[in-house]
């Protein structure tokens, strides 16, 4: 689906706040390209704005590129996001307490992962060779 | 992608302010939510955001639900969400913020 900064499907952006917004819109529009209703597209979003954010804020001391790369598969809507910042697994990153409420004091953080596990039909991590470097590829499934 | 954010408040006679945000409380959004809410904690006993005209949510949303609640409970202050739908609502309740804020289904539920 991707059509720009291509290797094999996926687009290249800057790892950076500046290039959040082009990343999202480019993988609204290839999931309405897809079919996904207009309810699964805000799921969609709110798993773009928490791994993309993520990648941004946490990835590089010193910037970088991530990438992402979007399919149709199955009856499943598939978002992949590649970086080479330090190794990091998002889905160990889950700050939900066991009896499923929120304490008062509990930590503001966390909560993004765990809403992606919460919505995404599968949510996969593996750190491995990509684009030449090591590579955090988190990938995410969303039925059409 | 995103409408405006509107916000607006009233108060009700049994003293709850009523805070209605129109739009999308996201990435973007969510300080300047933040802000309103402080201003109007600040001034109010009772304060109920009112969502029923929020489409999107997301964590950063939430932080900013917990740093609010935080915020009022500090000053022994009443704070809760009140008419949530669609996927605001499935992201309150599966975070289990809907508990933690004793969502209400809409402001009648404060009178």
């Amino acid at each position: 689906m991707a059509d720009k900064n291509c290797i094999e499907g996926w687009r290249q952006y800057n790892a950076d706040m500046s290039a959040y917004e082009e990343l999202r819109d480019d993988v609204l529009k290839d999931a309405e390209k897809a079919g996904l209703s207009a309810k699964r597209l805000n799921t969609l979003e709110l798993g773009v704005e928490e791994i993309a954010v993520n990648i941004i804020s946490y990835a590089y001391e010193n910037g970088g590129s991530l990438w992402v790369r979007t399919s149709k598969e199955d009856g499943f809507f598939k978002l992949e996001f590649v970086d080479h910042g330090k190794p990091f697994n998002p889905l160990a990153e889950d700050m939900r307490p066991t009896d499923g409420v929120p304490s008062v004091e509990q930590e503001e953080g966390g909560y993004g992962i765990f809403l992606v596990k919460q919505f995404f039909a599968s949510v996969s991590y593996t750190h491995e060779e990509m684009f030449g470097k090591m590579s955090n590829h988190l990938t995410m499934e969303l039925s059409v | 992608m995103a409408g405006e954010l509107i916000q607006e408040e009233r108060k009700l006679e049994n003293g709850w302010t009523v805070w209605m945000v129109r739009s999308r409380i996201d990435l973007k959004t969510a300080d300047e939510v933040y802000k309103r809410g402080e201003e109007i904690i600040a001034k109010s006993d009772k304060t109920a955001l009112d969502m029923s005209g929020v489409e999107y949510l997301s964590s950063a949303g939430i932080r900013a639900m917990l740093r609010l609640n935080k915020l009022a409970r500090k000053s022994s202050k009443e704070f809760t969400v009140v008419g949530a739908n669609g996927m605001p609502k499935a992201v309150l309740e599966d975070s289990g913020m809907d508990v933690l804020l004793k969502a209400k289904e809409s402001v009648d539920e404060l009178i």
